[in-house]
């Protein structure tokens, strides 16, 4: 094995402990003061081991039917490398190009070769452990039915496509940072942060939308060049060769795809040669020099005390922190795909009636649900969670910490987001009356998920550290949760909007249920925030 | 007031601190000294409420710091060893930030904020992000929130760490004038020559337990040596300094 690294400049030796290392430090979990968290490490696992299988499981369920293989692969497969694409854009970025490693390795006799080597094994290393999380299922079930072949093409296919999908993504990190230079690779980042988001979700819904129609035509799928477009289609042609109906076209999109894989793989060897790990250190010394941009003219609304605090932290972390910003600002093009893809449904434009806004617009409703969960998420996980100890040495209120942390999202965001999202639907619907009923319903519903995901996880504004491997998971996982509430939301506004007495019905049961989670979480969030610990 | 009875805390099988007695009274600076690992940043964590003792009690300015953690707040100063601060806020930002969470009102904390940011030379940086500091500018910032709001009691934790030998007077002049007003202050720290100038009394701790304390002199006498810097190595167990290096220098060239 030695030799073998050594032919291509890597040391294996030091390969090996960098890989192994790296992999203990993500079981682990985030350091606090008692050195770590017992566990926290395993509990994420856990999570996302349940996760991906249950997803896994859902698409066994949803293939059940399909009688074209080929199709049904190519669908696995799709699903598959779109995860793994997720997984990589939002968790793994750090691992490629972070240079936060580099401060510690980088006086260290490790070369560029072996410490860019050892980055890329830990994320092959993930990918390999999601696909194995979520295809197990769907390939045991085609083993059984189809036999020991299908069932190892299928698994060759998926596991081909993610391992192609992990290096394409690392391998457009690299060429990010060469072609950008370390000074603008930040802010480079941040904004394919947020184009991915879209793509996150807009994924979501295309895929949906595929299964949707493929459920439609019966599963059937006409076979044509198009296939040579669509890289899962690559992949799944194993599993059409190994059922004896492939032809010399399913032939070339097989070799195809190990041309491609290779083709991946030697221009990664090839890049391991320009001083990754030297470009690396010139983004930590480029450092952060951009001027000052005040939050505190944000946070004028909020007069002071614990609300003027986080307001005044919000806002600068909004201003500052390209992180938490994108991750405020991702909901914006979701929005805008979600209304251009309800118009294009071709039901709603000038034509809304009260009973048919939230049937047409579900996407748009899922949403503005997403909102105050996608928004609570980034004001608690942050990289400044170290920096949290002035709060916990405070004599602040945590009770009101957290109530004031909701209030000033609540203001700042949600609120103009409802708003803005308003004008659109206005503007799209023609019909302000029914228009602003809806928003008031769904805001009311949007603050109540706000309230709920208080009580559940209490935590302090920017107080714990971002875990990797499981932004891409919540993400799905919620998705998937607000998807299911879009949906009975379709089914039933209808028979509410239909009658004013069920509107206004509706609104006071959310307004009082508002109220008496309010009171809850003054007494149950002040007990529970009271125990929570400093995690720096 | 600072005061602890049989203060211990265990994390798993570790015994971090054991039995700890400790009294700082009013206008005291006590000198707080152990080697790495000893238990005092556990001490000084559970003094400021960032965790829970295992067992035994604790009371800064007469306050219990489990039953009452938010009163105590209200009445401490600390200055972590390590402290990370928000880096997307300016100085004067942050300032405005902990005066809000310490719930001073705005015209007090305006002039407690340029005060600070004037005695500690911060003024014309006051608009610049925290990311942009040096290691003497944060320092400088956790130095000025943690007097912002006049606190009774001073918890420091290698508070001169990163300063320049100006601003290291200025704060150390100002500890005494402190104490002189009457506040408490503990003062943890791993430089002896400053804490046996500017500590009333020292306490010195070895794996979680109090083995000594007293003035300089007091233990100097009491461990029959000649300076502070041996009593300290006579107390916390280190071998022979000459012996143990020349040891690991041979090892080093057997090697």
């Amino acid at each position: 094995m030695n030799a073998l690294f050594e032919r291509i400049g890597i040391d294996y030796e030091q390969w090996k402990v960098l890989t192994r290392t790296a992999l203990k430090i993500d079981f682990r979990g985030a350091p606090s003061l008692q050195g770590r968290r017992p566990g926290s490490g395993r509990r994420s696992m856990f999570f996302q081991v349940v996760l991906y299988s249950a997803m896994g499981l859902f698409i066994a369920i949803l293939l059940a039917p399909v009688r074209d293989l080929y199709l049904a692969a190519i669908i696995l497969v799709s699903y598959s490398m779109f995860m793994i694409g997720t997984a990589a854009l939002l968790d793994y970025n750090a691992t490629i190009v972070s240079p936060d490693d580099y401060a510690i390795l980088g006086y260290r006799p490790v070369s560029s070769h072996t410490y860019f080597a050892a980055r890329l094994a830990n994320v092959l290393i993930y990918t390999t452990a999601m696909t194995t999380l979520f295809a197990w299922v769907p390939i045991a079930v085609t083993t059984v039915k189809h036999g020991v072949g299908i069932g190892l093409a299928t698994l060759a296919g998926v596991y081909a496509g993610s391992a192609a999908t992990a290096l394409s993504m690392v391998a457009m990190y690299v060429w990010i940072l060469r072609a950008l230079g370390p000074r603008r690779i930040k802010l480079a980042l941040t904004y394919l942060q947020l184009a991915s988001s879209t793509l996150v979700y807009g994924g979501y819904f295309l895929i949906t939308r595929v299964f949707t129609s493929a459920a439609r035509s019966v599963w059937e799928m006409h076979r044509g060049t198009w296939l040579v477009a669509c890289p899962p289609a690559w992949f799944a042609s194993y599993v059409d060769l190994a059922s004896g109906s492939g032809s010399r076209r399913e032939l070339a999109l097989a070799l195809l795809s190990i041309v491609v894989l290779i083709a991946l793989g030697v221009a990664l060897l090839g890049r391991l040669s320009m001083n990754y790990a030297e470009e690396l250190g010139a983004m930590m010394t480029a450092g952060d020099r951009k001027p000052a941009r005040h939050g505190g003219r944000g946070a004028w609304l909020f007069r002071g005390g614990e609300s003027r605090a986080v307001a005044l932290l919000v806002w600068s972390q909004f201003r500052n922190d390209t992180k938490f910003q994108m991750g405020v600002l991702a909901i914006l093009p979701m929005t805008l795909l979600y209304l251009i893809m309800g118009l294009r449904q071709g039901e709603t434009a000038g034509s809304a009636t009260i009973r048919d806004i939230g049937r047409s617009m579900p996407l748009v409703s899922l949403a503005m649900l997403l909102f105050p969960s996608m928004l609570k998420s980034s004001l608690v996980r942050s990289d400044a969670f170290r920096a949290s100890w002035i709060v916990f040495v405070s004599p602040s209120d945590r009770a009101r910490l957290l109530r004031s942390a909701q209030n000033v999202l609540v203001i700042t965001f949600l609120v103009p987001y409802i708003l803005v999202t308003g004008v659109a639907m206005v503007w799209f619907y023609h019909e302000v009356r029914t228009v602003v009923l809806h928003l008031i319903v769904i805001g009311l519903l949007s603050h109540l998920l706000l309230q709920v995901s208080t009580l559940i996880e209490p935590e302090l504004p920017f107080s714990k550290p971002i875990d990797k491997g499981l932004s891409s998971a919540r993400i799905f996982a919620l998705t998937m949760l607000a998807g299911v509430a879009a949906t009975v939301l379709a089914l039933v506004t209808p028979s509410i909007y239909g009658r004013t007495s069920a509107v206004l019905l509706t609104c006071g049961v959310l307004t009082a249920s508002t109220i008496v989670l309010d009171r809850w979480m003054r007494l149950r969030v002040g007990r529970e925030a009271a125990g929570l610990e400093f995690l720096g | 007031m600072i005061r602890t009875e049989a203060l211990a805390k265990s994390y798993g099988d570790v015994q971090a601190l054991a039995d700890l007695d400790l009294v700082v009274s009013p206008g005291e600076i006590l000198g707080f000294l152990g080697p790495n690992g000893a238990g005092k940043s556990t001490t000084v964590k559970i003094l400021t409420g960032l965790i829970r003792p295992t067992s035994g009690r604790a009371w800064v300015a007469g306050f219990d710091v489990v039953d009452t953690p938010v009163e105590v707040k209200k009445r401490i100063g600390y200055v972590p060893e390590t402290p990370a601060l928000y880096e997307s806020l300016t100085a004067e930002e942050y300032l405005e930030f902990v005066a809000c969470l310490h719930h001073l009102d705005a015209g007090t904390a305006a002039t407690r904020r340029a005060e600070l940011l004037d005695l500690f030379s911060l003024t014309e940086e006051a608009g610049g992000r925290l990311a942009t500091f040096s290691k003497g500018m944060r320092q400088k910032v956790v130095l000025s929130a943690a007097l912002i709001h006049n606190p009774e009691v001073l918890i420091l934790d290698e508070p001169l760490d990163g300063l320049d030998a100006n601003t290291a007077l200025i704060v150390k002049e100002l500890l005494k004038k402190m104490a002189g007003q009457g506040k408490t202050i503990l003062f943890s720290s791993h430089i002896l020559e400053v804490v046996e100038r500017m500590c009333t009394r020292i306490v010195i701790i070895q794996n979680g337990r109090q083995v000594a304390a007293g003035t300089s002199a007091e233990i100097v006498h009491l461990t029959q040596t000649r300076s502070l810097e041996e009593a300290f190595s006579k107390l916390t167990g280190v071998r022979d300094v000459g012996q143990v290096t020349a040891e690991f220098l041979a090892s080093l060239d057997r090697a």
